[in-house]
């Protein structure tokens, strides 16, 4: 179980990641973050996690068709993958088992 | 796009420099991106700080990218691969990389040992707190035409110097006690007597001038009241034994006699002996208050050592300059007349070792020049090693040269082939200076003793050791492989790889011409260490003027208390001794010296003894003219007999019959009976100098200090056993003496020990001449296999082909014993020059160092041609 316990704000780029599904890059990442949780991340913090899970297998990504936008830079899309899905859903399951544990919640 | 809202180029430029290459693409879209964003929604200025912060947040590891890694990547591979090649090429060529190695470990060794030597000699008297501000005050003097420098001076010194210069932080001064007896008596049974002849009289203050370490007791308030006495630690072992510790010795008496009335003096303390790099050393101190002269304040009272600690940051030379005029104030105006002068100067105490020989030194000193020349040829030594070092690599260079065209082909650019080379030498270098520890390591405790020096290996610091010996590899690995690199890096890829190399006229006259370089240094020093070695054997068994094998001297005979003739007589009975002289002093030891008033001539200082009517006949001294002093004569005792140098200086035809008078005093004339031949009673760094011998039955005699004994070779050890019996029979104290011979070697102790050192030295330059030599013509022989098998097929004989080999390296030794011959002859002639007495330059000597060389290498180069030539010519034929 330790071995695929998540961080909470790894949790939460892999939930924003799952959301977008297939249209989550870089700054779609920290859009979708900041809109929906009102929380303000750094593309540094972003990408160390974001790299941190691929390399753990959670995430894959693939680069983009380059644009006139942003630069002429591609895109770098990520993806949840079956590793990474499995890992959510045992980690919703364990919230959920904890909350049904508590014997009256106001 | 707006070039208003353009990203900030600076930040971007360098996050690129920072990023992960795999990464950097799509951060630094989405960085614009984010920009472009938020310019529209907060404005451009906001955006860009926004920006700059998102770059350095995301400056964190995992986004920077690893330097390191992709930058050596490359490189070190390649290093990896020089050193395999310098691995394998060492291995490949034994006996030519041991050649090598060995001349550069010897040349290191050589060179460490002749550092720790000269290191040695530099660090006297540094182990004093204040060592920098300590000095010793001499006393110049001008009298007539006589300059002299001494370090003994007056006993008012060192008070008056510490009262009127402020800063003079203390003063104190020392005289030696002499030779005196101590009674040491532990209880009725056991009573021993101890002759002691390196005491000091001395003041409190020498605890704060010098660093003296108290082992027990008290050390400065003994010094200030009579009879109390200070023990060094090694005459407390000599006592009480190794576990002095152990016994009360504090407050044990010892008995003694001091200017003739018997006193018991308390142990007070015990210090540590002073280190072996100290100019002086002492047995004990005793208070200047047991000596009445120590209170005198007559300036003329010159019988102390005096030494003074400045205040720190004082100028020694503006001090130095104040002291004429404390002279002009002490002493009476009529010391200053006919131009007289007196005055002191300041020797810093670090330089007394290797920069002072004044009159009264208290042991003898070294000589900052033979430093200078040991260091000299250390580094000719050096040097030498770093010659054979190129001289055999680049012989072999054309080994080398298709290795190094092919990776010019592959794309090595010269530098970083000369790297290789360098490499490749520092490695030769580390295996040599590794070598060369192991050597230093075990000829030390060798080199220790017959140089006479010890060096505290405890004392080294491994780090800065270890350290300073990389760092010396490292240079000695880069001076020595830097040619060879340049040498081996040259060729275009095309000539090296097509091998088309052959060594041309040119490349061998290089060769050639360091070969010759070695040879002159190596010849040139085995000539100077013959010719020194040969001059100090001239000295030590030059005629003297007197016969110096055979006599036994008796040093203290004042301890027999005027029974001296007596004692003679007793003496004369046994056969073994042939006779015997009372003196004051003896050749070899300093003579009293004083102004005496030669009939209608000037006054002037001589040296004199007074002897006995024996002591010519004992050393075998001749008369010229007249007649030695003899008590058959009512009148000899007002006599006196003077060597012929006196008389050729006072230009007397016919002295005989002339008067002297001693201390100028009319009353004291002495008639001159005899002219002596002359004779050595100093080293021979001094001429011989007029000496006049005054009978010790005279009634102005000073007394005798010596006997001296002719005794016959034969069963010599039964002579001196009947000698200290007799002596016991007379005195308590043991009996002390020296053979003559001994003594006068002793006075050349420097010398033969500088000698000793020398040849050593030009024992290994010669060795790494001679390795160098080999390595050569191994390798020219080796590239001429198939020169000599064609020959040899041709009907060549050997000899004819031994001979064509060697005749080049015959060239080269008759070539730098030609230019080196000159060299040496000036440089020998000058050191010649500066002993009174010296051989002349011996041709013979040269010619024996140059046959030398030439045997040695004739027998090097035929063995190796030889080798080459008894090879059968289908064996180097074959190959192709």
């Amino acid at each position: 179980m330790g071995k695929h316990h998540l961080g909470e704000f790894e949790e939460i780029v892999m939930l924003t990641v799952a959301i977008l599904h297939g249209q989550a890059y870089g700054v779609a990442i920290i859009e979708e973050m900041e809109t929906r949780l009102k929380r303000s991340v750094s593309i540094g913090s972003l990408q160390t996690v974001l790299k941190r899970l691929e390399e753990k297998g959670y995430l894959e990504s693939e680069m983009g068709e380059a644009t006139k936008m942003r630069g002429g830079k591609r895109k770098r899309y990520f993806k949840v993958t079956n590793m990474g899905k499995e890992v959510l859903r045992q980690a919703k399951d364990q919230r959920l088992g904890l909350w049904n544990a508590i014997p009256d919640f106001v | 796009m707006n070039p208003n809202t353009r990203p900030p180029q600076l930040p971007l430029r360098f996050f690129r420099f920072f990023c992960n290459p795999s990464m950097a693409e799509d951060i630094e879209g989405d960085l614009v991106e984010r920009f472009e964003l938020r310019a529209e929604r907060k404005g451009v200025q906001k955006a860009r700080w926004l920006l700059a912060r998102d770059v350095l947040l995301l400056f964190r590891p995992g986004i920077i990218r690893s330097f390191k890694r992709t930058q050596k990547l490359n490189q070190y591979d390649m290093f990896k691969n020089y050193f395999k090649v310098a691995y394998r090429n060492l291995w490949r060529h034994k006996s030519h990389s041991a050649i090598n190695i060995s001349g550069l470990a010897i040349g290191v060794a050589a060179t460490l040992l002749m550092l720790f030597y000269v290191k040695y000699e530099t660090g006297y008297d540094r182990f004093h707190e204040h060592s920098e501000n300590i000095y010793r005050v001499g006393l110049h003097g001008k009298m007539q035409d006589s300059e002299f420098h001494q370090v003994y001076t007056t006993s008012m010194l060192a008070s008056e110097m510490q009262s009127v210069f402020p800063e003079v932080k203390s003063a104190v001064r020392l005289q030696k006690v002499g030779n005196i007896t101590l009674q040491l008596v532990s209880d009725s049974v056991n009573v021993k007597n101890y002759l002691e002849n390196n005491g000091y009289f001395t003041d409190p203050g020498i605890f704060d001038v010098f660093s003296l370490r108290l082992l027990l007791g008290k050390g400065k308030e003994p010094l200030a009241v009579t009879n109390q006495i200070v023990l060094s630690e090694s005459m407390a072992i000599r006592y009480f034994g190794d576990d002095w510790r152990q016994q009360d010795i504090l407050g044990q008496s010892l008995n003694t006699n001091l200017s003739g009335s018997p006193i018991s003096i308390q142990i007070a303390g015990v210090v540590e002996d002073l280190p072996d790099q100290s100019h002086f050393h002492f047995d004990f101190f005793m208070s200047n208050e047991n000596i009445p002269s120590s209170k005198s304040t007559n300036w003329w009272n010159n019988g102390y050592f005096t030494y003074i600690l400045l205040e720190e940051g004082t100028d020694p030379q503006a001090l130095e300059a104040k002291l004429p005029e404390l002279y002009k104030k002490n002493l009476p105006a009529r010391a200053f007349e006919d131009g007289n002068e007196w005055w002191s100067f300041l020797q810093p105490l670090t330089d007394i070792h290797l920069r002072s020989n004044i009159t009264g030194e208290l042991e003898p000193n070294g000589n900052i020049t033979y430093v200078y020349i040991f260091l000299i040829t250390a580094s000719l030594i050096l040097i030498m090693a770093c010659v054979n070092f190129v001289n055999l690599t680049v012989a072999r260079a054309s080994n080398r040269f298709k290795e190094m065209g092919i990776r010019k082909v592959i794309g090595s650019r010269r530098p970083q082939l000369i790297l290789q080379h360098l490499i490749e030498s520092q490695v030769y270098c580390l295996i040599a200076v590794i070598l060369a520890v192991g050597i230093v390591f075990l000829s030390l405790p060798y080199f220790e003793s017959f140089a006479k020096i010890s060096i505290d290996t405890a004392q080294l610091n491994p780090g800065m050791l270890l350290a300073g010996l990389l760092a010396f590899s490292l240079l000695i690995g880069s001076i020595a492989g830097i040619y060879p690199a340049l040498y081996l890096t040259r060729l275009s890829p095309v000539r090296a790889v097509k091998g088309a190399v052959t060594e041309s006229g040119k490349k061998n006259l290089f060769r050639n011409g360091l070969i010759t370089f070695q040879f002159i240094i190596s010849i040139g020093i085995i000539t100077g260490s013959l010719i020194i070695s040969q001059q100090l054997d001239y000295i030590q068994n030059k005629q003297l003027g007197f016969e110096k094998e055979g006599v036994l001297v008796l040093e203290n005979a004042y301890l027999l208390n005027t029974s001296y003739e007596t004692f003679k007589t007793e003496l004369a009975k046994n056969p073994g001794v042939i006779s015997s002289a009372t003196s004051l002093s003896v050749p070899t030891r300093r003579f009293s010296n004083v102004q005496f008033k030669p009939q209608d001539r000037d006054r002037m200082v001589m040296d004199f003894l007074f002897a006995d009517e024996d002591f010519l006949n004992t050393y075998k001294i001749q008369i010229k003219e007249g007649r030695y002093f003899s008590t058959q004569f009512g009148a000899d005792s007002s006599s006196m007999i003077i060597n012929q140098a006196l008389a050729e200086n006072l230009g007397w035809k016919n002295p005989i019959g002339k008067k002297i008078e001693l201390f100028g005093d009319p009353d004291l004339a002495h008639t001159i009976v005899g002219v002596m031949e002359n004779f050595h009673h100093k080293s021979l760094h001094h001429d011989m100098e007029p000496v006049a011998i005054l009978p010790s039955f005279s009634p102005q005699s000073f007394g005798v200090q010596y006997i001296s004994l002719r005794i016959k070779n034969e069963s010599i050890k039964n002579t001196m056993q009947y000698v200290a019996d007799t002596w016991s029979e007379f005195s308590d104290a043991p009996v002390s003496y020296f053979f003559l011979d001994e003594g006068y070697n002793n006075l050349y102790r420097k010398e033969t020990q500088t000698k000793q050192v020398f040849g050593f030295f030009s024992g290994l330059t010669a060795t790494i001449a001679i390795i160098g030599l080999l390595g050569l013509v191994a390798h020219t022989t080796q590239q001429r296999r198939k020169e000599i098998g064609i020959r040899k097929v041709l009907g060549a004989s050997v000899t004819q082909l031994i001979g064509m080999l060697s005749k080049s390296f015959l060239l080269i030794v008759l070539t730098s014993f030609a230019i080196m011959t000159p060299i040496v002859w000036i440089m020998m002639d000058n050191w010649l020059n500066s002993f009174s007495y010296h051989i002349d330059i011996p041709v013979f000597t040269f010619l024996i160092a140059g046959a030398l060389a030439l045997s040695v290498s004739l027998l090097v180069i035929g063995f190796q041609s030889l080798r080459s030539v008894m090879i059968n010519p289908a064996v180097t034929l074959r190959s192709e």
